[in-house]
């Protein structure tokens, strides 16, 4: 009976001593789930740009200044993968660009994006252009696609031409091939992933916040896309330099949690996904319209 | 009538329940929903073997993993067994390929001719191989039967975030998104920091409903590429005459017993998806859940649509034609899955029973009214009778197949060193003496 007593005793006090541990997260793994803290992510950037954080000592931020509606913004499109030396986990190539460029026509807001990556010694071309409905948020209205492979000579595979085109009206969306159509129905304004960009942070609202349908590559519908603000983060890139970035987090079906990051004049310099990011390498006026 | 199209679209790592027609909650997928409401389900159906490269083999050559050498993942295929591409040129297929083939030891464009090659991530290559496939299909001409197999990557880009510091994987952000964040499965093990997969015994529940919620993104991603596909083919002009079959390689783990990838024999790594879409010729809106089905039966399908003769030796592979034309056959009475990943083993899947069979022991689960394997019946004395067929119906399956010792040389090749490693293991040897031994038994 003695021993039963002095066995509760000492249950308890070891109790009261964990439970202090963990408050004060020095057991940390029990603490872990406790403060919400990542146990296999021991990253020390930001995860916000843990997807591109090899490249980012390579990376300048543009710091052209561009007014008005006509900017073309070049991308590189950076690869995460992992290390092909025993040294890094990690490391980022760039294995293409998008190229997007915006103007106004009587008509509206047009696009003319040119994507090219490449893939497995592949390269993939997709070329297009979308109008604008005239709503605040130029959401898509017509659009031709057009996508092709190319083989290392330069010469257009043969059989990988894919020519759609697409119109949004009242949230039906119709893509036609020449042989073939698909539909969807969207719930909300529709915007590609070129575009997004420009609205950021323009079109959020009060909250700064956007909800929106997204028309992957004007192909895929990708329902149900909030952008959120994610605070400020300090980001250091080539030269050993630190910015701040306002971040932006997009989550939503069909996509992994999409980071925006963008300097106090509005440009977004980094857009973050899980293998494949965006880095701003030129920002110019636009010839376009 | 004129021989069918084949369209044959797969797809890596997809867990048999995530698919929102099949009642999940946590994804998406309204284009694989079309598939299940257009086409037949055969709920029942199991991998050959839970690794890619095994998986796949026996889809193109009709055989078992310790039949056709590819016992894991880089082991060559046996070179002179013919694989679908080549068994269907023989009767008159154009046979074309897109996006991932992983068919280790087997060139790809000897038995089909190639759009895209897809990448090892899913996020770079599957829109390119969904553009690739509906290219060709718009480009196509000629009167010519086609056999087109698509093979697009995702979900498996969950691997990375499960590796060395979680990848590219932002788990970090899980706070910020808490309230979207996946449960727990029900048979989750919350004592795997201490007794689970070495990879994830520092991760939070936190780090687990995050990699749940980024699994369930890229079945969504993966999704859509399908039915842009699908879309193509039903929508264009090889509508009427064109079967489209889709599966996936094998499962993941996905928390389920807290686990993640693949190898091991439970129903998350085991089990897949196949569906068969053909209107007309096909019920629509079917789940078949009666009879079992395998990897090893997409070659023998797609032969008897081909009118192609079996292909030789596939000793186990069933057409699901008969099936899918609603006729009363006699069928299978049990499944088999193996694995040389980890510790060898071998899984039996009867009507309602499951026994996973180690060297040195046996799991056997009720897999009808115990579908998340929560409890071992092999101790009960209750379900003797069951082991005791089980290991007969084992015995039974080692004779019906060409068990193959390993390629000439083994010994040398395993002996080459790689980067300071050996080529190859030897993994021939060990199953040829257990399968030895268990065939000795009756």
């Amino acid at each position: 009976m003695a021993e039963t007593a002095m066995d509760r005793r000492q249950f308890l006090h070891c109790g009261l001593m964990a439970t202090s541990l963990v408050a004060a997260g020095r057991l940390p793994l029990l603490g872990q789930d406790r403060r919400e803290v990542s146990g296999i992510d021991s990253s020390a950037a930001p995860y916000a740009v843990k997807p591109v954080r090899d490249h980012l000592p390579r990376f300048s931020p543009s710091e052209a200044a561009v007014q008005g509606l006509r900017q073309t913004h070049r991308y590189d499109i950076v690869h995460w993968h992992w290390g092909r030396t025993p040294r890094t986990t990690h490391e980022n190539t760039v294995i293409g660009q998008v190229t997007i460029d915006r103007g106004r026509t009587a008509a509206g807001v047009v696009y003319e994006v040119t994507q090219r990556t490449k893939i497995g010694g592949a390269e993939s071309v997709i070329e297009a252009r979308i109008a604008c409905h005239t709503d605040r948020w130029h959401s898509v209205r017509t659009w031709r696609v057009k996508s092709f492979g190319l083989a290392p000579d330069g010469r257009t595979h043969r059989d990988s031409q894919l020519v759609e085109e697409g119109r949004c009206e009242d949230g039906h969306i119709r893509v036609e091939g020449d042989r073939y159509h698909y539909d969807h129905r969207a719930q909300h304004p529709v915007l590609t992933q070129w575009q997004i960009p420009d609205a950021l942070p323009l079109k959020s609202d009060e909250r700064g916040e956007m909800v929106f349908d997204l028309l992957e590559d004007a192909s895929l519908l990708r329902a149900d896309q909030r952008v959120r603000p994610d605070g400020k983060i300090p980001v250091t890139v080539a030269g050993s330099r630190t910015v701040t970035l306002n971040t932006y987090a997009q989550t939503g079906r069909g996509i992994l949690p999409t980071h925006y990051l963008v300097d106090t004049d509005n440009r977004v310099q980094l857009v973050t996904r899980g293998f494949l990011s965006w880095a701003l390498q030129d920002r110019r006026e636009s010839a376009l319209g | 009538m004129p021989k069918p199209n084949v369209v044959f679209v797969h797809v890596d790592q997809l867990h048999h329940r995530a698919i929102s027609a099949y009642g999940c909650d946590d994804v998406r997928t309204p284009h694989i929903d079309r598939l299940v409401r257009d086409g037949y389900s055969f709920t029942e159906s199991y991998c050959a073997m839970p690794q890619c490269c095994p998986a796949r083999a026996s889809w193109f050559t009709g055989r078992m993993s310790k039949e056709h050498g590819v016992v894991v993942n880089s082991y060559p295929l046996r070179p002179e067994l013919p694989d679908l591409g080549q068994w269907l040129r023989n009767v008159g297929y154009e046979t074309v390929y897109t996006g991932k083939w992983h068919v280790s030891g087997r060139d790809v464009t000897k038995s089909f001719r190639v759009l895209h090659r897809g990448h090892g991530h899913g996020e770079l290559g599957d829109s390119a191989v969904a553009r690739s496939a509906v290219a060709y299909l718009k480009n196509r001409r000629g009167r010519q039967p086609f056999f087109l197999s698509i093979g697009f990557l995702n979900p498996h880009d969950c691997c990375f975030p499960a590796g060395q510091d979680g990848g590219p994987g932002k788990f970090a952000f899980a706070p910020k998104i808490k309230d979207r964040l996946p449960d727990l499965p029900a048979n989750f093990d919350h004592n795997y920091k201490t007794d689970g997969m070495r990879q994830v015994r520092n991760w939070s529940l936190l780090d687990w409903r995050y990699y749940r919620y980024s699994y369930y993104r890229m079945v969504e991603m993966v999704d859509a590429q399908i039915g842009r596909v699908y879309d193509a083919v039903r929508n264009g002009p090889h509508a009427g005459n064109t079967v489209f079959i889709f599966t996936g390689d094998h499962g993941d783990g996905l928390a389920y017993h807290a686990k993640v990838s693949k190898g091991y024999l439970e129903e998350e790594a085991g089990r897949v998806p196949a569906i068969v879409v053909w209107p007309g010729h096909v019920p629509q809106g079917r789940h078949d859940t009666r009879h079992l089905v395998s990897g090893v039966d997409i070659a023998a399908t797609i032969c008897d649509y081909a009118g192609a003769p079996s292909l030789p030796n596939a000793t186990l592979a069933r057409s699901w034609r008969p099936l899918l034309e609603g006729k009363d056959v006699p069928w299978r009475d049990y499944v088999v899955c193996e694995t040389s990943i980890g510790t060898l083993s071998i899984c039996l899947r009867d009507r309602r029973f499951k026994s996973i069979v180690y060297p040195d022991r046996t799991k056997l689960y009720d897999i009808e009214n115990d579908p998340l394997e929560t409890k071992d019946l092999a101790d009960d004395r209750q379900w003797a009778e069951v082991r005791r067929r089980h290991r007969r119906q084992l015995r039974e399956y080692l004779s019906q197949i060409e068990i193959y010792p390993g390629p000439p040389g083994i010994t040398q090749r395993v002996a080459q060193k790689r980067r300071g490693r050996a080529a190859l293991r030897d993994l021939y040897t060990p199953y040829v003496k257990w399968y030895e031994q268990l065939k000795a038994e009756g």
